[in-house]
């Protein structure tokens, strides 16, 4: 599960005004008073908040008082449900991602990262990923697991929320799931940069070509072992493509037999790695400046 | 450019935010900065050798001198200092390490405890 770390390359406008003038005139010869964090501005402890894990920052809600609702404007939100026994720990995730969603107050959201199975709870799942998307966020990493680790589970197909799909704000979007990705009719993601997709089935052409045109600014793709059956062919353009990465799947020895139709105007580089489960085409690649082909049947890339 | 209020700390007759110590730590940064601007690995190594010499403790005082003085790249490093020291650690080491008591009521620290009772799982040994 790839875990997203950029807080500290996103709009970075941290803006710090030395508040800590107001304690110019407070004297600094405290060493009876042993209380050595209360003498920083709110600002400051927001952004140590900032830097720890979502778990560590809530939890310092128990501090004393001050600290009771400091964490409520935190930007990046991580909830990672792993451990031997996440099953038994279960309710108390579920109640957690959903406690710190509520009591969060209205401010952006930056990054939202989510990594948990998700049994019978698709739909407080999918309220999540809504409360993410309302809340502007940039940075969106979604891993959702299932019990039997089933590539073939057809009969539950996931659908995420529709404003996801039409989300203004989003620029880096990275989805895990074994699971069917349906996709709504109308998708556009106005800002999306970069898109990376991990073990989805596709489900058919049309929703594919919905997919693929409706990310007018993406520079970066990547589809990492992902399900052709169902597609006949594809066709990706993207304008502002600029890497295109495609790891083939490598469960069998079947032939997915997909036809890729790529028009790279911009497409710098190009990552590919499999046993050609697939066909390519490539259209107006003039300006492709790197290519890596590894073609085989390891597991591992 | 970085140290807008360094001319201020030196103005400031009275200047009690800043004592000679930290201010000794704290305005060489930049400098070092721009000597070794491209190389991450480098001040990582500066930026460690630093933090051996300077307990725990001077840290909150370091990030407000480096708050005071409007230095971003240090505030930032020390903030995260400070973060990793109290990473997956529990609610009374991290009070000790900041000095504070709780003055919650009875009853309040225990319904909160309760309400985000996942995430006191899992702490590291104090």
């Amino acid at each position: 599960m790839e875990i997203v770390r950029r807080r500290r390359a996103i709009g970075e406008n941290m803006n710090v005004s030395p508040l800590a003038r107001k304690a110019k005139n407070q004297k600094l010869n405290d060493e009876q008073n042993t209380d050595r964090i209360s003498n920083l501005p709110d600002a400051v402890l927001q952004h140590i908040l900032t830097l720890l894990e979502t778990k560590d920052a809530v939890k310092t809600s128990t501090l004393s008082k001050r600290w009771q609702y400091l964490w409520m404007s935190i930007t990046d939100l991580v909830f990672m449900e792993d451990g031997p026994d996440k099953r038994k720990k279960r309710v108390q995730f579920m109640n957690f991602v959903e406690r710190v969603l509520v009591l969060r107050d209205s401010s952006d959201l930056t990054l939202f990262v989510l990594s948990c199975d998700v049994l019978n709870d698709a739909s407080r799942i999918n309220a999540w990923i809504s409360a993410a998307v309302m809340h502007k966020v940039q940075v969106l990493s979604i891993g959702l697991g299932s019990d039997e680790n089933s590539r073939c589970n057809s009969e539950e197909p996931i659908v995420l929320p529709h404003c996801l799909f039409t989300s203004e704000s989003l620029t880096y979007f990275y989805l895990e799931s074994f699971v069917l990705l349906k996709v709504p009719s109308s998708i556009r993601f106005s800002s999306l940069k970069t898109l990376k997709i991990r073990f989805a089935i596709f489900p058919d052409d049309r929703s594919m070509q919905r997919l693929f045109s409706g990310v007018p600014v993406l520079e970066d793709l990547t589809l990492d072992a992902c399900c052709w059956w169902n597609v006949r062919s594809v066709c990706i353009s993207a304008p502002m493509l600029k890497t295109l990465t495609i790891y083939e799947t490598v469960d069998s020895l079947d032939q997915d037999d997909c036809q890729f139709l790529i028009f790279g105007i911009s497409l710098k580089y190009f990552y590919y790695g499999g046993a050609l489960r697939n066909e390519y085409f490539f259209y107006k690649t003039s300006s492709l400046m790197k290519a890596v082909i590894y073609l085989g049947m390891e597991k591992t890339l | 450019m970085k140290f807008c209020t360094v001319k201020q700390y030196f103005d400031d007759e009275n200047n009690n935010n800043v004592t000679n110590g930290i201010a000794t730590t704290v305005i060489p940064l930049p400098n070092k900065h721009l000597k070794i601007k491209a190389n991450n690995k480098e001040m990582e190594q500066y930026e460690q050798e630093l933090l051996r010499n300077v307990m725990p403790q001077e840290l909150t005082k370091l990030i407000l001198a480096a708050n005071y003085l409007n230095f971003k790249e240090a505030l930032d490093f020390f903030c995260r200092t400070v973060a990793n020291a109290i990473q997956n650690k529990s609610v009374d080491y991290v009070r000790k390490f900041f000095g504070l008591e709780s003055d919650f009521e009875p009853g309040e620290e225990e319904k909160l405890c309760k309400e985000f009772a996942w995430s006191f799982e899992g702490v590291d040994e104090d």
